[in-house]
């Protein structure tokens, strides 16, 4: 049996919210034990073991959005919360992207019904950060717009297949969904999404641009 | 790899610099720990009382402003949320707004509303043709998508057709005027009453005694005939 050698850091630093950030020596079984004995320092552990899987996801599906970091902080609380519910704690990392998509599903769902609410009108889609050059932020801001015209759950399958690059059945287990649901949804959101690109004449020569480069492919191999 | 895949790993791989960037930060640490702290406040009579009163005070403004959101009088609500329709193959299939426009929809076509606001709405010809009637009104204009075209219009009436298997769009304009803009018309392109537009492979003409909605089938029923009117 694995042994739980953690100490709690919560208070390390004087107050809550200022743990140092020391690296938790033990496999998952040890974290989840460490877990379920409470404190602030297993749930610093758990952050920063998944913090960068789930902000990823969780920025995959919901794209240059000011709630990726509410998201994020979300899926941790929930994780927290249901670990008693954990079976197997090797599946960790597994229960961590489920609720990962979990909350971004659930947060789109919340934004898609309240998308009648004009004084809850969206925002612009901003491309944040500073590492992103203009093409780029253009290109992301278009491939979201679209996504955001999308269905919560088609939207989900979407990115999670073609932006993140997972798996077909790894995408269906994560969203708790038949690979063969997940098989029709991405169809579905493929069609949508190739019809709604026209609006963004940056993504129809982005794709034009990639065809044409295919096309240079197939006849330098010819 | 399908231009998607390709689409998503440049999209993936933008992310990941901006994620980076993020991921030193140890700002979102830090409130995560900090929010797990703070204990969850009691709700309190007077902020529930402060929002009642916003509530109807909202709902107030939207009565006396009579800036509902245009509504659709008929139409099937599809899984994706907009309105998506397709007319039988031999039947037209009327759609009312309450901001009194109407579109007239031809057996076969299918289109979807993307969203309705106060002011109008944003419908994506699929495929088809349709006529519009849009009332004239204060505000931006409806806008109609069929492929890589926009057509704006407030308070016209006009034959619109979109074929994506040849690239084809017609325009025919009966009452007041468009704007049409898309792949290779410029920045706009302002079409008038009587005025026929059709475009084919990146070239377009404009010219008056064209009917591309006459050209190769009957025009749809005018709304009286169809409607009873």
């Amino acid at each position: 049996m694995a042994t739980a050698r953690f100490e709690p850091l919560a208070h390390a630093a004087g107050t809550a919210g200022k743990s140092a950030r020391v690296s938790f020596v033990g496999d998952d079984h040890a974290l989840m034990c460490a877990i379920e004995g409470g404190g602030h320092g297993a749930a610093a552990a758990l952050f920063d073991r998944y913090s960068e899987l789930v902000r990823r996801t969780i920025a995959r599906i919901l794209g240059p959005d000011p709630q990726v970091h509410d998201a994020t902080q979300e899926a941790f609380v929930r994780m927290l919360r249901s670990a008693h519910l954990l079976r197997d704690p090797q599946a960790l990392s597994e229960w961590a992207l489920r609720t990962a998509v979990g909350t971004a599903t659930d947060y789109l769902r919340r934004k898609y019904r309240r998308r009648w609410l004009w004084f809850k009108r969206k925002a612009p889609v901003e491309a944040g950060g500073t590492a992103l050059d203009t093409y780029g932020r253009e290109v992301v801001r278009a491939v979201y717009a679209v996504l955001d015209c999308l269905p919560p759950e088609e939207r989900v399958l979407l990115a999670l297949r073609f932006i993140d690059g997972m798996e077909l059945r790894q995408a269906a287990a994560v969203c708790s969904c038949s690979h063969a649901t997940a098989d029709r949804r991405l169809e579905r959101a493929e069609a949508r999404f190739r019809r709604l690109t026209h609006k963004h004449p940056v993504l129809v020569d982005w794709i034009d641009s990639v065809a044409e480069s295919q096309g240079d492919e197939k006849g330098w191999s010819q | 790899m399908s231009d998607l895949q390709r689409l998503g790993a440049y999209v993936a791989l933008l992310q990941d610099r901006d994620l980076a960037w993020c991921a030193a930060s140890d700002q979102p640490r830090a409130s995560f720990l900090s929010a797990l702290s703070r204990r969850r406040r009691p709700v309190r009579p007077l902020v529930v009382g402060i929002a009642v009163v916003l509530s109807i005070a909202v709902a107030a403004a939207l009565v006396l402003t009579g800036r509902h959101p245009v509504a659709v009088a008929s139409g099937r609500v599809s899984e994706g949320g907009g309105i998506h329709l397709e007319a039988p193959p031999s039947e037209d299939v009327p759609l009312r707004f309450s901001d009194g426009s109407n579109l007239w929809i031809r057996g076969g076509t299918a289109i979807t509303v993307s969203a309705l606001t106060g002011a109008g709405a944003d419908v994506e010809l699929e495929h088809g043709r349709a006529r519009v009637q849009v009332a004239h009104h204060e505000g931006p204009p409806w806008t109609l998508h069929a492929g890589p075209y926009r057509v704006d219009a407030v308070g016209t009436r006009f034959d619109l057709s979109w074929d994506p298997k040849d690239a084809r769009l017609g325009l025919h304009l009966l009452e007041g005027r468009v704007m049409v803009r898309g792949a290779g018309l410029g920045p706009s392109l302002k079409v008038e009453a009587g005025q026929t537009l059709t475009t084919k492979g990146g070239t377009w003409k404009l010219g008056p005694d064209l009917d591309p909605m006459n050209a190769g089938a009957p025009a749809p029923q005018s709304p009286s005939q169809r409607l009873g009117g």
